[in-house]
């Protein structure tokens, strides 16, 4: 949890408890949710197999766990400028190229200062630049296009296994 | 300033996973998560509105890394034995792969035919002390306790081959190591509950694994044959095609073939000279009286001195109507080699 040094400290919303949601409060006009599921594949009534999403109960080194936030405006004028962050959690390798989120530009970052899209976010080793691995990357980022309008809400993704 | 609500089940073994546990074992590294940790997730927006930057909002979300049961147990190798040997030591290496330490439970046996042409008898199971190395005064243990996340250890198993284990017959040895739990004492029950991301669970990949050793025989296989053969009537002028008449000379060989892939000591080769016949000493060049022959190669004699005492000590002597052939005159068979001793008596 280094991110919680950062100096948005002065208002931060935490949320508690161990369920898989988390409110924030509501003098804001983005109420942010976040989750932790895992994809099972399950048998529906026609016998036929599907993946669904289920909250990640049982989470062991090896397993992929989907996160995704979502970002719901709760007041009566639009948000511009929503950008979204989200630290890749300790523990966890990002699988590459997993981050969706419509309407947004992603980019990635291995410092948390420098940011690129997929396939051109580089590392400097051995006084060259080579592409970063999928566990170098430690931030996400989704930089939303358009305007999140009054009752709108935006979906970012992205999947990480634990180590 | 999270209300860490954990219901961590395993408490001791939550925080034992961090530690060094396997004291002895012969790697380190925690294979996985360790069971027990946190892993939080915490996103921020941040926006304006009507152009005006808002102050950025966040959200966490968090679960508790459950704990997997998992384990490798290596083996492959092959030891040659030799028929009625005792204490033959196989070795395997068990390595916990879970993310927390754990206990192991070992059992040994013989694998079934076909693979097996043979059982070793007396298998019995000693955990390597950590040197390395089996000693039976040192590797007493039986079963692996408290073996940490990522670390190894040595299992050695002693066994007896059977006497009557044949050349190149094989005798696969399984070891097979099964997780317990150290608080029950019991193998790791699975969590069969519905996912709680707030509590420690358990997940088996593996309960038990198991791995096999051969011990392969590689002993001598002796085959003798003997023979004979006219060597001449003594008739004078001495007949083209001699038969067996009173007076003639008869030569026997007696070759010992090893088929087997070890060479063979031999102690002695005795044979009663057949009756109605006597020894005829002195035939071979330089008076001597046995001939010994490696492979069909060159010729060396001894003297087979008669009343039972070698008196010039090159292994061949005669104690009555018995002629003794042994050491020097007579060693070792090599593997895939033959011995052929001849001797010659005159027909009464």
């Amino acid at each position: 949890m280094n991110k919680r040094t950062q100096f948005y400290a002065f208002v931060t919303l935490i949320a508690c408890g161990f369920t898989s949601q988390a409110f924030a409060q509501a003098k804001s006009c983005i109420e942010l949710k976040t989750t932790a599921e895992v994809e099972k594949e399950v048998v529906n009534a026609k016998g036929e197999k599907t993946k669904v999403l289920a909250p990640a109960g049982k989470v062991v080194p090896g397993t992929e766990v989907v996160w995704t936030v979502t970002a719901n405006n709760v007041c009566k004028q639009p948000s511009d400028k929503v950008v979204i962050n989200n630290p890749v959690p300790e523990h966890m390798t990002l699988v590459a190229n997993s981050a969706i989120g419509a309407g947004s530009q992603i980019t990635y970052s291995v410092d948390g200062k420098s940011f690129a899209p997929a396939g051109q976010l580089t590392v400097k080793e051995n006084g060259a630049e080579r592409p970063a691995r999928a566990d170098e990357i430690r931030h996400v980022r989704w930089e939303f296009k358009n305007p999140l309008a009054p009752g709108a809400m935006a979906i970012a993704r992205f999947r990480a296994v634990l180590n | 300033m999270f209300p860490v609500l954990k219901q961590i089940r395993r408490v001791g073994l939550a925080v034992v996973a961090l530690g060094a546990i396997g004291v002895t074992g012969t790697a380190y590294a925690q294979v996985g998560t360790p069971s027990g940790d946190t892993i939080s997730n915490t996103a921020t927006v941040s926006y304006s509105v009507n152009s005006v930057s808002q102050t950025p909002v966040t959200a966490t979300t968090q679960f508790v890394v459950d704990t997997v049961i998992n384990l490798n147990v290596t083996g492959g190798f092959t030891y040659n034995v030799t028929p009625g040997a005792l204490a033959q030591v196989a070795t395997y290496t068990v390595t916990n792969t879970s993310n927390l330490a754990s206990n192991f439970t070992l059992g040994v046996t013989d694998e079934a035919a076909p693979a097996n042409d043979f059982n070793m008898s007396n298998l019995v199971v000693h955990v390597d002390n950590g040197d390395g190395v089996y000693n039976a005064a040192d590797d007493t243990a039986t079963a692996i306790t408290g073996l940490g996340s990522g670390v190894s250890r040595v299992v050695f198993v002693t066994g007896d081959v059977p006497v009557a284990a044949l050349n190149n017959q094989d005798a696969p040895v399984r070891l097979t190591a099964t997780a317990i739990d150290p608080g029950t004492g019991v193998a790791w029950a699975p969590d069969a509950g519905a996912d709680n991301p707030a509590t420690v669970q358990i997940v088996v990949a593996n309960a038990a694994r198991n791995a096999d050793d051969t011990f392969h025989v590689q002993t001598a296989t002796l085959g003798v044959t003997k023979s004979s053969s006219v060597i001449t009537d003594n008739l004078v002028p001495p007949s083209p095609n001699p038969k067996a008449i009173p007076g003639a000379t008869v030569e026997y060989v007696i070759t010992i073939t090893n088929s087997g892939s070890q060479a063979a000591t031999l102690q002695s080769i005795s044979d009663p000279v057949p009756a109605a016949t006597t020894f005829l000493a002195g035939n071979y060049p330089g008076s001597m009286d046995v001939s010994i022959s490696v492979n069909g190669g060159g010729a060396t004699y001894c003297v087979a001195e008669a009343g039972g005492t070698d008196t010039n000590a090159d292994g061949c002597v005669r104690t009555g109507a018995t002629l003794t052939v042994g050491a020097p005159a007579i060693t070792t068979v090599a593997a895939g080699s033959n011995v052929a001793v001849r001797f010659r008596v005159t027909i009464n």
